[in-house]
């Protein structure tokens, strides 16, 4: 076993298949299985031809293997073009490219290739730990180009090493400069919305029971927000995206009309924040419960969430203000208010109970307890895994029947049961809570805290926020979603692992990834402007900064370059030494070859018995070089003679 | 040439031995001494005897035991009873050419005692110093350090011999010609001095003016800076070590009647100057002096 081991030790190729299958490990979450397959099979088959081979594939075998791979890579994504296809198919050909190479020049190109597959993992995840795991690449492709170049020369592993982090640290400063002043452009890079291999997660535009229990299995970030003014309490953390209002008896949809203007009245100063949204194909904007103020671009509609006008394909930012204390003064349209009170009726005993209500209430107010008290008096759970609601009257089968559910069940039939009293409502679909991370003061949301609530209509009140969650499980809306769902045998893991040392890590890991977003991501077209505005002081078109960029890299090369002039030790060689090179180099074509210490005269005589037609011109060019290299007196012309000797003479082999 | 006709003349005795003659006289020429390492009985007190007699030399022949006193080499003051002084009696270190014989059999005090005299060309005894003739040449012979009753010298003593040979077996057909011939030493009577003192000093005054270009002061450096940077030795080679390379390349390139240096010459001198200079580290168990001497050489570019 062990001399295997050593003789794949000293393989070149192995160098190579290592470092493809390093660039290429992020793209096999992406490629389909059977093409996954495939390269472990070719992998496997290199691997063997090492020790023997006689294993190394026919010409045709490779022409086969090419069209069947094209095939299942068109089968996968229907074209070639695309970000998925293409880079597809850049990894199942390099790897079948690896199967054949045995040569130098093959290990060249498949090392350029890897540069060009770790390009390709960017357009997948810009993340800081993509970005860590690239540059590392990046260092196993430099010392693998180093040890296909140096193989003769036998350089150690340190030393391939040491250049290799000497390059990456030179070229810091240039890609420093590309990134600082690379002109922005905005806009998608190529035609990335073709992807259609990432699908989204996230809310959904309607609302169904199941579909919110469903993203509590998602640790996956949502946005990031960060407060200027003190931070909300838990339980005013509610960060809506969308208003629920159309509903057939089972999925609540949005409506297009809008409602007329609502004057908020403040009774406090609002919160200013920041949010970062992560790149997730989704329209939604997260506001905390309610909106004021948004920065320039976006709206807030009003019903108080605002959207963009193209899923975000990328990072976005937008800042915003919310009020928490504060009441509404407006009228609700006629219209409106028959949208809100809309029911299928299909829910007979849901109508009937809700009615009884109505009757014995004096308010609209007194409604909603005697709603809250029945869901925190009766027998209801709050559970992930409800039982599913099967018969058309699904409210019914849930409010007198299985009784346990999750907040989307608890909004919908709240909704349900407020507009069968007459009271109209809405559901509000967003999230809930927020995980502050005490490092940089940031509160990160992700897709575990998906919430459902609802709004009524109060009359001089306007909207008002009621979430019947809080009256099954409290803990959910004044701590968060592991407090709530404790007692549950199928959590998910990354809500169960709540030991005090991973929860540091995991704020130091959002720390990092926030500060990777802040800097590096949201560097984008309006940004780059600002910054380099801020820095030169004067306004910038695009053309000013593509200037710009070129200066710098121009500017940065011309340093790089000095900088070797000027610290690498060069030979002064003059023009003796020069032409006796060219003699040398005459002699060595025509087949004999200098020994490293050999001296002139030795040489001389060598030379004479190899090219013995040539005695006279040959010495006499040895002659001129003992007399200039080594004699006392010697003048230009003599130095003249010699290069002119060496220039005519012709050495032919015999 | 008178060189050539000295070399010429004893190569006619010590037979097949061209190049150890002319590193011998290489090193007569640079006013270095000569030291001889080899087997008894391989011609090492012939060369030093023909040598001798052809340039025409005093000569004295000194045998080193492990009972022979400082002063059986420098000389002694005797107190003289008609002039009621101590008259000073020389010893054999006076002579032009002294061939120190096994001086690895004498004790260090005494090895030292010559070793001192070869160094300062003049002998200080009891309070008085006593200049040494001109030109002053010793030819010392060393056994094996291996073979028993010996003191080897040390490298800081190596150091005072400005050339080592080694004579070797001869060849085939000059060991034919030896048994074949006359007795050398009957045909060593016959010869007469070639050259005269004056001559011969007048050589070793030319010989330090054979031109060295300053390609060839770049060649010496690099040999040395390798070998003090080589792991191959203990050591690296000395300034001194440097400058003997340097004169006896110039000796070297006057006996092949040039008046300047080439790296052959630098080449050829080598071994003779630098190898007994060297130690070879521990770690280099598999090869002698001889081939690390030889990979340095060839290890630098000309």
């Amino acid at each position: 076993m062990i001399p295997s081991i050593k003789k794949l030790a000293n393989e070149p190729a192995s160098s190579v298949i290592l470092l493809l299958m390093l660039v290429s490990l992020p793209h096999f979450k992406y490629i389909p299985l059977t093409s996954a397959l495939i390269i472990i099979a070719l992998l496997c088959w290199r691997v063997l031809v090492i020790f023997k081979k006689k294993f190394r594939p026919a010409k045709l075998l490779m022409f086969f293997f090419t069209l069947l791979l094209a095939a299942i890579v068109f089968q996968h994504a229907g074209s070639y073009s695309g970000i998925t296809a293409g880079s597809h198919l850049l990894v199942v050909m390099s790897f079948l490219k690896l199967l054949e190479s045995t040569s130098e020049r093959d290990y060249r190109l498949l090392v350029i290739l890897s540069i060009f597959i770790i390009a390709t993992n960017f357009l997948f995840s810009q993340s800081f730990y993509t970005a860590l795991y690239m540059c590392f690449c990046i260092f196993i492709t430099l010392i693998t180009l180093l040890s296909i170049n140096q193989k003769s020369t036998q350089t150690s592993l340190t030393e391939k090493i040491k250049s290799s982090l000497k390059m990456m640290a030179l070229s810091l400063p240039l890609m420093i400069i590309a990134f600082v002043f690379f002109p922005r452009i905005n806009g998608q890079l190529w035609h990335t919305n073709s992807q259609t291999s990432h699908a989204k997660t996230g809310l959904s535009e309607s609302m169904e029971p199941g579909q919110i229990s469903q993203l509590v299995f998602s640790n996956e970030l949502v946005f990031r927000a960060r407060f200027n003014s003190a931070l909300p309490e838990n339980k005013q953390l509610y960060w809506r995206a969308m208003t629920l209002w159309d509903y057939d008896g089972k999925k609540w949809q949005q409506i297009s009309s809008g409602e007329s203007e609502t004057q908020i009245h403040l009774l406090s100063p609002p919160h200013q924040y920041t949010v970062t949204v992560e790149a997730n194909n989704n329209k939604w904007l997260y506001l905390l419960d309610l909106p004021v103020t948004l920065s320039q671009g976006f709206m807030i509609n009003t019903d108080f969430t605002a959207r963009l006008t193209q899923p975000a394909r990328s990072l976005f930012q937008y800042s915003a203000s919310s009020a928490s204390d504060y009441y509404l003064s407006n009228q609700l349209d006629a219209d409106i208010r028959q949208i809100a009170l809309r029911l299928p009726g299909l829910n007979i005993k849901t109508a009937e109970l809700a009615r009884r209500w109505q009757q014995n209430s004096a308010s609209t107010e007194d409604i909603i307890k005697k709603a809250l008290n029945y869901f925190s008096q009766e027998n209801f759970y709050y559970t992930l895994s409800p039982p599913r609601l099967t018969t058309v009257a699904s409210t019914d089968q849930f409010l007198f029947e299985s009784r346990e559910g999750f907040c989307e069940h608890y909004a919908s039939a709240f909704a349900v049961l407020m507009r069968a009293a007459g009271v109209p409502s809405r559901i509000v679909q967003g999230y809930l809570g927020g995980k502050f991370n005490p490092y940089n003061g940031i509160i990160s949301v992700d897709q575990s805290m998906a919430h459902a609530w609802n709004e009524v209509w109060i009359a001089h009140k306007g909207w008002v926020r009621i979430d019947p969650t809080a009256a099954i499980a409290p803990e959910r809306i004044n701590k968060d979603i592991n407090a709530a769902l404790k007692d549950q045998p199928d959590l998910p893991l990354h809500l169960k692992i709540d030991f005090a040392a991973l929860n540091k890590i995991r704020q130091f890991i959002d720390l990092i990834d926030n500060q990777w977003n802040q800097w590096i991501l949201n560097y984008n077209d309006i940004n780059q402007k600002k910054f380099l505005e801020k820095l030169s002081r004067q306004e910038l078109t695009l053309a000013d900064i593509s200037q710009l960029f070129i200066k710098f890299m121009l500017g940065a090369l011309i340093l790089t370059v000095m900088f070797f002039y000027l610290t690498t030790k060069r030979q002064k060689t003059d023009p003796v030494t020069k032409a006796y090179q060219r003699f040398l180099l005459k002699a060595e074509r025509a087949g004999l070859k200098k020994q490293k210490s050999e001296g002139p005269s030795d040489f001389n005589r060598r030379l004479q018995l190899r090219f013995p037609h040539l005695k006279k011109q040959i010495t006499q060019i040895i002659d001129l070089y003992i007399e200039l290299k080594f004699q006392k007196s010697s003048n230009a012309s003599t130095a003249q003679r010699f290069i002119r000797a060496v220039q005519h003479l012709k050495i032919r082999k015999k | 040439m008178p060189v050539s006709k000295c070399i010429a003349e004893s190569a006619k005795i010590v037979v097949g031995k061209n190049r150890e003659i002319k590193l011998a006289i290489c090193c007569l020429l640079s006013q270095g001494h000569l030291l001889i390492e080899d087997l008894p009985g391989v011609g090492k007190t012939t060369l030093a005897l023909t040598l001798s007699r052809v340039f025409g030399l005093d000569f004295n022949r000194l045998q080193f035991t492990s009972d022979l006193l400082p002063a059986d080499v420098t000389g002694i003051s005797v107190f003289d009873k008609r002039t009621n002084e101590f008259t000073f009696h020389p010893g054999p270190v006076f002579n032009q050419l002294l061939l120190a014989d096994e001086i690895n059999r004498a004790t260090p005090k005494t090895q030292s005692a010559l070793l001192e005299a070869m160094e300062e060309h003049k002998v200080s005894v009891d309070g008085k110093t006593y200049l040494l003739p001109t030109p002053f040449f010793v030819i010392a012979t060393q056994n094996p350090s291996s073979q028993v009753g010996t003191f080897a010298l040390p490298e800081s003593q190596l150091d005072r011999f400005f050339i080592r040979i080694k004579m070797g077996y001869p060849d085939a057909v000059a060991e034919k010609r030896l048994l074949s011939g006359q007795d050398p030493r009957l045909l060593m009577e016959q010869i007469k001095p070639t050259i005269s003192t004056d001559e011969l000093l007048q050589m070793q005054h030319q010989t330090a003016q054979v031109h060295v270009s300053e390609a060839i002061i770049n060649y010496i450096l690099q040999i040395v800076d390798k070998s003090r940077h080589e792991n191959a030795f203990i050591h690296g080679l000395s300034p001194r070590a440097a400058m003997a390379l340097k004169r006896a390349a110039q000796s070297w390139a006057f006996i092949h009647n040039r008046d300047y240096v080439v790296p052959e010459d630098i080449q050829a001198v080598f071994s003779a100057v630098c190898e007994h200079r060297l130690e070879r580290h521990i770690e280099q168990h598999d090869a002698s002096v001889q081939q690390l001497a030889k990979e340095l050489l060839d290890s630098i570019d000309l």
